[in-house]
């Protein structure tokens, strides 16, 4: 009988040891899943940045034309204009940019050689932010108004993606 | 000891060396530093796109463009440029307007940075602009970059051909220490 007591007793303790060694476990790899997922989220939050910088980029109803030719890293201010307002005043046009831009910040600074000025051609901040990531291009801003060879002058594209 | 409690022994033994070795790789993957997938594109694209924007921009002296200023100022370095812009000559025009614009762009978003144009010699150029930002207590300056005590992205180039030689223009991003 104490034998088998004893046995008993041998075996409730392996039995909690391997449980302790198995919560520890379990709570360090939900710990570390935990971490991942929050770096998971972030990346996909920087890419999310990455896309909505690349789209604006490449808008071709703002890019400057030579001759059908599409001038990279080039905007052309009048039609950037034209943009901010349809977007601002037509809700029509900001609901057909929001698929694309979704909650984000687009906004031109011109800062040389005119005096600086800013142009925000679509804002839409969600209800509750926390963060947001901008990303600063340096873009050509042209105004096919002036004399050839007078045109450009120094902007920076930022695009702020909120979350 | 019996056999069968040397058995358990070993058993247990085990069990915590496949434990330590599963927590091992979990800690290491974990203190891994996380790619800064968005820092990288901004910074590989900042450099670049500031140099090619920058010598196409139209100047307020005379209304010429800076890649024109650029050409005289490489030229005619020895009188600091033959183009007059209400005072100085392009070369004094250029190294204040181009420190203007890069403080407006680069260091007012603290991204620390050095341009520089030169002709022969990288390390003594025709005009520098150098941010007064630290990085880890060092400056982020020519000599610096140039003696590998600061970590840049890759720098953004743009060569201007002169008839004969060329000006070189380069600009680096620091983005940390060694």
């Amino acid at each position: 009988m104490k034998q088998a007591q004893m046995k008993m007793g041998e075996n409730i303790a392996i039995l909690l040891i391997f449980f302790i060694i198995l919560g520890i476990v379990i709570i360090f790899y939900g710990v570390f899943t935990f971490g991942e997922i929050k770096e998971t989220q972030r990346e996909q939050f920087e890419k999310e940045a990455i896309r909505v910088a690349l789209v604006t980029t490449y808008l071709p109803e703002l890019a400057c034309t030579d001759d059908n030719h599409i001038v990279e890293n080039c905007f052309d201010i009048k039609k950037v204009l034209i943009l901010e307002d349809l977007i601002n005043n037509n809700n029509e046009y900001f609901l057909l940019y929001q698929n694309e831009f979704k909650n984000s910040k687009v906004s031109f600074d011109v800062i040389f050689p005119e005096a600086q000025t800013n142009i925000t051609i679509y804002d839409r901040p969600p209800a509750n932010f926390t963060d947001m990531i901008p990303t600063f291009i340096p873009v050509a801003i042209r105004d096919p108004t002036r004399l050839f060879g007078q045109q450009y002058s120094f902007g920076i594209l930022t695009v702020g993606v909120y979350r | 000891m019996s056999r069968k409690a040397q058995m358990e022994m070993i058993g247990i033994a085990l069990v915590i060396v496949l434990l330590i070795i599963g927590l091992g790789f979990f800690i290491s993957r974990s203190l891994e530093p996380s790619e800064d997938v968005h820092g990288i594109y901004e910074r590989k694209q900042l450099a670049q796109n500031t140099l090619d924007v920058l010598i196409k921009t139209r100047s307020n002296c005379r209304n010429l463009d800076m890649v024109t200023l650029l050409e005289d100022c490489g030229k005619n370095e020895a009188i600091g440029g033959t183009i007059s812009c209400n005072g100085p000559n392009s070369c004094g025009y250029l190294r204040r307007e181009i420190n203007f614009i890069l403080n407006n762009t680069l260091a007012i978003r603290k991204f620390p940075y050095v341009f520089e144009a030169y002709t022969y010699d990288e390390l003594n150029p025709i005009l520098l602009s150098e941010t007064r930002d630290t990085i880890g207590g060092i400056n982020c300056t020519l000599q610096n970059i140039d003696d590998i005590m600061v970590k840049t992205e890759t720098p953004g180039i743009q060569p201007i051909p002169l008839y004969p030689g060329t000006l070189n223009l380069k600009l680096y991003i620091c983005t940390g220490m060694y």
